[in-house]
């Protein structure tokens, strides 16, 4: 009795331990802060309520000492942009010569809202959660506003927390989904469990280890518990196999709810979504464009195609728009009657109606028929 | 339209591969209704289509609606004909395992998992039907070569890839079954509509579980069968494959059907009985020649070596009668033939490959790193087969018994086989990226995966009747 009453002490401890999470806030609204960082290239910046907001007309960085009394094993970042930015978090490993820093670049999207950014840290081999030095760099044009920053230290209760956390987060239907599924993984910091599926192999450990554990503690129990006549073959191979069993439904229903959840996303932003605000996993609203411009490429033998995703989209338009075929814009001949054109900033309409690339004209005279973004749009020649 | 074009054109195929599956049964049925309608949708897909396909290549008819039906009508009639004129009585005679009780408390597990199954089942079976087409190999090849054939009105060799390319010796030497499945549904459809031309897929991953669950009731009683079918129920990546337009399940359950009736075959004493079901085997074998080069590559050699295999050894035990040795090696010889000449004649004739898509001669040679440890990690600690591949070698294990001494070595002896062939092909060959890059190796574990989870199924039970 005395045993269980110590172990259910311990389940009860867990959730007061998973609090046990050190970290460090620093509010960019807070002056006092403020005089420890060192800034290179910031054009202005303007203290409010919510922020420090920075401006950059050339390449700029500001760093700051460092020192937590704490390893560092994750890093936040709440912001607000302008534009999208591409920064990058700078580091200096200790030892490392004086200006030596370690550069991880990062996009700070446009965000009228303040965004998020979980830098998974631990991921990166060159990383030091115990850096001397810490900072960001911004290229010219960047405004931003930087609200808080976070440093975060693990404990070994909160890992398991995140652990058991993560095994709900699914991947998303991915190109390779037909020929494997990661299946759940184990992620140890806040920053690891956002990120776990964003890279291929993805971050954390494979659920199957932990349940390879498990059953091989199982086993071995059931075995000795035959071995000592406790109990006999028959209901020790019964035992394992029905706790094989929970184990293996547990993991179906995880499996299961993840492909369940492929259909929620398709229907939700696909299925019954309005044509016009369709999109479809990673390809955003290029098949609702097909779909929309399909019944008008009948007409025509021969299209041209042009889109910056070249490689993975023209097979895709090719089925959609079969018989109709398309052709690059270099081997366009009398015979392609009309364009494609798919998120192509460089192109525009000059007052002949031809369509022109950075000024210069790379179709005949014609209009623009089905117009879905100013970049994206249907071109049919007039002849 | 487009229910009724569901309806004709999945019915017209599956009734033909009723019919068909009556004639080759005889007087004495072997298999219950469900299963023979089950097995009529898969088996009578690729042979309708292979007897379209002859058909068109002989300029009798064009993949237009009419030359299509036509085909379809065609084989009908000749199976009703022979059906009708046969003489005697129509018994049926499918031998099952005693049905054994399920408790209350097994038989709410069975309900819940039921219908979750039910509900994941519905769920990406809408994904096939209701999202676009979203991998390479669908829009590049299945359905692709599908819509091709469906507006040139022919088997269209040369595919115009757009971009001033023809492709004309890659995915055009994959046998044509698949994508001529989809002409078919479009041609009744009278439009290309992905949602018809891929309606198939699911449907072939249900009859996949109800041809796991009757080969099972032959050997265990209800309850492991059902046990057996959710486990291949809950398998990922198999769903996966129910869900895409791929033609790798649909080749699954032809491999095992023609390996679950080679080993239904030996549990039968009559003879009658046991031709049953060589002929039936006998037919998967053939049209597995039809759906995937992998057919003829991969499976059909250890395939014929297992048919002539268990004929001798049935015939040393006496359990076969004087000329049902000869008949049944005669029935897997003439299908198999009336399969592969036509279509290696029809490939040699088009300088087709023979390679699958890639062709052999190209391959280096060599040991290749990595491919361990990628299949070490694809198979053991992925998502894809949930525990499966450490249940299944671990029962292998500690059944060994009755793995290697029974009859069910016919299945374990070939899956072993295969997968060592597989590994020895990727661990010397220039294939090997089909592994490292994770694209190729589980397609051949799928083609096996019904096979392994009906050994896993008797080894569990096995364990669990195991007394001492």
């Amino acid at each position: 009795m005395k045993k269980y009453g110590l172990l259910l002490l311990a389940i009860l401890f867990v959730p007061l331990s998973a609090n046990a999470k050190t970290e460090t806030t620093w509010d960019f609204n807070n002056p006092d802060t403020l005089s420890a960082w060192d800034g290179k290239g910031i054009s202005a910046f303007n203290m409010t309520e919510d922020g420090l907001i920075l401006q950059a007309t050339e390449q700029a960085h500001m760093t700051r000492p460092i020192s937590l009394g704490h390893d560092i094993q994750e890093v936040y970042l709440r912001y607000r942009s302008e534009r999208h930015t591409e920064a990058r978090l700078l580091w200096h490993q200790k030892g490392a010569a004086a200006n030596a820093y370690v550069e991880l670049p990062f996009m700070m999207e446009r965000a009228v809202e303040p965004k998020e950014i979980w830098f998974d840290v631990t991921n990166y081999s060159q990383w030091d959660p115990q850096t001397d030095r810490i900072g960001i760099l911004l290229p010219p044009g960047s405004k931003v506003e930087l609200q808080k920053m976070v440093f975060a230290e693990y404990s070994l209760f909160d890992k398991i927390w995140i652990g058991l956390k993560s095994l709900a987060k699914p991947d998303a239907y991915r190109a390779w989904s037909i020929n494997f599924l990661w299946g759940p993984r184990l992620g140890t910091t806040e920053a690891e469990r956002m990120n776990l599926f964003m890279q291929k192999p993805p971050r954390g450990l494979s659920v199957n280890v932990i349940l390879y554990v498990i059953c091989g503690l199982l086993l071995g129990w059931f075995l000795l518990k035959m071995h000592r006549k406790i109990l006999t073959r028959q209901l020790a191979t019964v035992g394992f196999l029905l706790c094989f069993g929970v184990l293996w439904i547990g993991y179906d229903l995880r499996m299961g709810a993840e492909l369940i959840g492929y259909a929620v996303d398709d229907a939700q932003s696909y299925w019954f979504a309005e044509p016009s605000e369709r999109t479809f996993r990673e390809r955003d609203d290029f098949n609702a464009f097909v779909e929309e411009i399909a019944p008008k490429l009948k007409k025509h033998d021969y299209y041209t195609f042009m889109t910056p995703n070249m490689q993975t989209l023209s097979s895709i338009i090719r089925y959609s728009t079969f018989p109709s075929l398309p052709v690059s814009i270099q081997n366009a001949n009398a015979n392609v009657t009309a364009g494609v054109f798919l998120r192509e900033p460089d192109l525009d309409q000059n007052i002949a109606k031809q369509i022109v690339r950075r000024g210069l004209p790379i179709s005949p005279p014609g209009e623009i028929t089905v117009k879905r973004a100013p970049h994206t749009f249907l071109f049919e020649i007039t002849r | 339209m487009t229910l009724l074009a569901l309806i004709i054109g999945l019915g017209f195929p599956t009734l033909n591969g009723w019919l068909l599956l009556s004639v080759l049964e005889g007087q004495h049925r072997v298999l219950l209704p469900v299963e023979r309608g089950a097995l009529g949708c898969v088996l009578g897909a690729s042979a309708s289509m292979f007897l379209t396909f002859i058909l068109h290549i002989l300029g009798i008819i064009p993949f237009t609606a009419f030359g299509m039906l036509a085909a379809q009508v065609l084989l009908l009639i000749i199976l009703t004909i022979i059906l009708f004129r046969r003489p005697g009585k129509v018994a049926s005679e499918t031998k099952l395992a005693a049905s054994g009780s399920i408790s209350n408390g097994a038989m709410y597990v069975i309900l819940f998992l039921g219908i979750w199954t039910a509900i994941k089942v519905i769920s990406m079976g809408s994904v096939l039907v209701l999202s676009p087409p979203y991998h390479d190999d669908v829009v590049n090849n299945w359905n692709f070569r599908g819509k091709v054939f469906y507006e040139t009105q022919q088997l269209t060799l040369a595919l115009p890839m757009g971009f001033g390319i023809v492709q004309d010796k890659t995915v055009s030497s994959y046998p044509p079954t698949v994508p001529m499945l989809k002409t078919w549904m479009a041609t009744i459809q009278g439009e290309w509509k992905d949602a018809v031309a891929n309606s198939w897929h699911i449907v072939w991953y249900v009859c996949a579980l109800i041809l796991l669950f009757y080969g099972l009731r032959r050997h265990l009683n209800i309850l492991w069968s059902v046990i057996g079918t959710y486990l291949l129920a809950s398998i990922p990546l198999y769903l996966m494959h129910g869900s895409v337009a791929y033609a790798d399940l649909f080749l699954s359950a032809h491999l095992f059907t023609a390996l679950s009736m080679l080993l239904h075959m030996t549990g039968e004493k009559k003879a009658e009985r046991q031709e049953c079901y060589a002929r039936i085997s006998a037919l998967a074998v053939g049209l597995l020649l039809f759906t995937k080069n992998e057919g003829l590559l991969l499976y059909a050699p250890p395939l014929a070596l297992l048919v002539t295999a268990v004929v001798v050894k049935l015939t040393q035990q006496k359990e076969l009668q004087k000329s049902t040795p000869t008949d049944i090696l005669l029935w897997y010889g003439g299908i198999a033939g009336a399969v592969l000449i036509p279509w290696l004649l029809f490939k040699w004739f088009h300088h087709l490959p023979f390679g699958n898509a890639k062709p052999i001669s190209g391959l280096s040679i060599g040991w290749q790193s990595g491919v361990l440890q990628s299949i070490w990690m694809s198979m053991f600690f992925d998502g894809s087969w949930l525990l499966l591949p450490a249940l299944f070698l671990g029962l292998l294990y500690s059944e060994r018994d009755r793995a290697f001494t029974s009859p069910l070595v016919i299945l374990v002896s070939f899956t072993l086989a295969v997968i060592a062939f597989q590994m020895v092909i990727f661990l010397f060959t220039s294939l090997s990226v089909e592994v490292t890059k994770k694209t190729g190796y589980n397609r051949g574990i799928i083609h096996l995966l019904p096979t392994i989870v009906l050994i896993t199924t008797v080894l569990l039970q096995n364990a669990v009747a195991k007394k001492k």
